[in-house]
């Protein structure tokens, strides 16, 4: 009986119901974000932790998706940013045969994984926001706090540099195929 | 590459079956506040917690970071030409602003504003008890509310019934007892000139008694029905002349049946004014029967067998039998006993309310005397005893309000007093013995005096009641629930 009061907190209550509807949309958003679901797991961990300390300060409470999403979104790419500094060795190829992870194995499908490693972490962000959370590009600079025309330019560059990145795979493995026929 | 071919490969990423968060991440959601509280316990992070409680209370829109730097750059310049300003207006030896004010003589006093809003946030708990006020009274119109006088809870939440003392008369409606909304008799019937209680079945049915105005200007008696079909919907019952042009005041729900009790103001005076009573299984086809009392208030509650009934009795009792009866169908009643001298002072009860285990603690009002006193039946209201509290609950002599809540085998037990400063609310434990102070984890909770009706769809033992406070004291409808 206690223990299923234990939530009974309005506040908590109303934090926890608005997180629960929103927290398969931001695990799959930190998922294709970090094209890994341990680590997407994290970034929604720590979002949760941080939004939830924050619940006080969030005045209307119908707004929690996207204050939410911001914050995921700031977590995601502060954890893309460390990725370039600190080297992460991967050993996670090794264990794939023993846990499959849905969003490797997604991005993975048309080699979009490859493709992406061009692209800095803003850039991926926005790729990220537009293609795969389907939002329009003011809902973006809404979400991301900055101007209408500076997601306008970076996802310009961002798809120029996915298909520059796309063709010079394509020429690269043509002249291989070439070599090895 | 063309951007089409690029397009397409990005969105095929997302297929159909898109991945869920798995059931770690909603473990870890669930069990996140708790894990938060843990951390705040210990000096320092009960002030995190009064800090964020109180950022909480004066909570801004989201202001620009650019804004916050230019504010803040705006204020450093004003301060510096302050300080300048005082600096050079010291060395010159002229008066302050105070002195200037003096010279104008004495500012004319302000009225306080006064709000009609009770949004003050929200939760108070202490002993295991939260209780979480509305977000502001259910209005009436611009400028006047209402407080329910009895409430039941129901598929779609709360609905209630206000009037007298405590605003006008109507129906209330609440999907999650915060929020509130009011409207007149009419909703019910649009001859309906009167509502006065409401009680539910807890299956879809729920009553709800008034009158209509009759042809000579007064009150005919009525009850109406809602099923859960359309809830709220209410129908009239089919034979309304058992009511025989007296209104109901009062209807109240066992495990079986519905009970009603009415009276007519117009005739007679209190002492010689008979008291109706009906009784109904399904809510729709109600029979008249004698009630033993007689006048103007009946104190009904239901316990797990049947009915504890006070009021005036028609006959006077024997010396070990206080004005309290017990019934399992509500048609025939049994006079209680009381185990001790309890009913030698006894007047009827002012208030009762019944626990889990079906013990019964009331308020009882002493025969020739203004003091009160706490009585309870541990056996369905067949036997009473005086509950001496052990001096944990002041003044226990102006006892005016009791209600319950039960944890598992625990009763929680309310009562407030009234004549001690702030009229607080003290909870015992073990039946009434020992009390502690429902502390006040921020201000603006509710005093005693605001203690005035209960609700738990009258079914005792539930987890969570209504309280209802006084428009005056500038609180409201309080939800109070365990956690």
């Amino acid at each position: 009986m206690v223990a299923a009061f234990a939530l009974t907190d309005l506040r908590q209550m109303t934090f926890v119901d608005r997180a629960e509807r929103v927290l398969d949309d931001a695990y799959r958003l930190a998922g294709y974000l970090l094209g890994d679901a341990t680590e997407a797991e994290d970034a929604v961990q720590d979002a949760l932790t941080r939004s939830w300390q924050a619940w006080a300060t969030l005045r209307d409470q119908d707004k929690f998706e996207p204050w939410f999403d911001r914050i995921l979104v700031n977590i995601c790419r502060d954890r893309l940013r460390k990725r370039r500094r600190v080297r992460i060795v991967d050993l996670s190829d090794d264990l794939a045969f023993f846990i499959e992870d849905p969003f490797r194995a997604a991005l993975a499908k048309n080699e979009v994984d490859r493709l992406m490693r061009v692209l800095n972490a803003d850039q991926r962000v926005v790729v990220a926001l537009r293609f795969w959370k389907d939002l329009s590009l003011q809902q973006i600079a809404d979400l991301l706090g900055v101007p209408l025309g500076t997601v306008q330019s970076r996802l310009h560059y961002s798809l120029v540099a996915l298909r520059d990145e796309a063709e010079r795979t394509t020429t690269t493995t043509s002249f291989t195929e070439k070599v090895r026929r | 590459m063309n951007e089409h071919n690029l397009d397409k490969r990005l969105r095929d990423v997302v297929g159909v079956r898109q991945p869920s968060a798995p059931a770690s991440l909603h473990r870890f959601l669930r069990e996140l506040p708790e894990t938060q509280a843990a951390r705040r316990r210990g000096p320092l992070g009960r002030m995190r917690s009064v800090s964020d409680r109180a950022r909480s209370l004066i909570a801004l829109p989201s202001i620009p970071r650019r804004a916050q730097v230019g504010f803040g750059v705006a204020m450093a310049i004003v301060i510096g030409f302050a300080g300048a300003s005082a600096l050079i207006t010291l060395r010159q030896g002229s008066v302050g602003p105070a002195a200037s004010q003096a010279s104008l003589g004495p500012t004319p006093l302000q009225p306080p504003k006064r709000t009609l809003s009770t949004h003050v946030p929200p939760v108070r708990a202490s002993f295991g008890l939260q209780m979480v006020i509305s977000d502001g009274l259910p209005r009436v119109d611009s400028e006047s509310m209402a407080l329910p006088t009895s409430a039941v809870s129901y598929s779609k939440g709360y609905i209630g019934v206000t009037g007298s003392p405590y605003g006008a008369n109507g129906m209330v409606h609440s999907t999650d007892g915060l929020y509130w909304d009011w409207s007149p008799p009419t909703e019910v019937d649009p001859k309906a000139s009167i509502v006065t209680s409401i009680a539910s079945d807890n299956l879809g049915t729920i009553v709800v008694g008034g009158g209509v105005q009759g042809a000579d200007g007064t009150t005919d008696g009525r009850i109406w029905v809602d099923s859960d079909s359309c809830s709220p919907c209410w129908q009239e019952t089919s034979n309304e002349s058992v009511f025989n042009g007296v209104p109901v005041r009062l209807v109240v729900r066992s495990s079986w049946q519905f009970i009603a009790f009415g009276w007519n103001d117009a005739t007679l005076s209190d002492a010689f004014r008979p008291m109706s009573e009906w009784r109904s299984v399904d809510g729709w086809t109600w029979t008249a029967v004698a009630a033993p009392i007689k006048g103007s208030s009946a104190v009904v509650v239901t316990t797990a067998t049947g009915f504890v009934l006070s009021g005036t009795p028609i006959t006077a009792g024997a010396a070990d039998e206080p004005p309290i009866w017990y019934s399992v169908d509500g048609e025939t009643w049994t006079r209680a006993k009381a185990s001790d001298n309890t009913a030698q002072s006894m007047g009827p009860l002012v208030g009762a309310t019944v626990t889990v285990k079906s013990h019964v603690y009331a308020v009882v009002a002493s025969t020739g005397s203004s003091s009160r006193k706490l009585v309870a039946s541990l056996d369905g209201g067949v036997t009473w005893k005086t509950v001496t509290p052990d001096g944990s609950l002041p003044n226990a002599a102006s006892i005016s309000h009791v209600a319950s809540i039960s944890s598992g085998t625990i009763e929680y037990v309310y009562a407030t007093t009234e004549k001690v400063d702030g009229a607080p609310i003290f909870v015992s434990t073990n039946g009434g013995v020992t009390w502690q102070k429902f502390e006040d984890a921020q201000a603006g909770g509710p005093t005693g005096t605001m203690l005035l009706e209960f609700a738990n769809g009258h079914q005792a033992g539930t987890s969570k009641f209504l309280s209802f406070g006084e428009p005056g004291s500038g609180l409201g409808i309080w939800l109070t629930q365990l956690y």
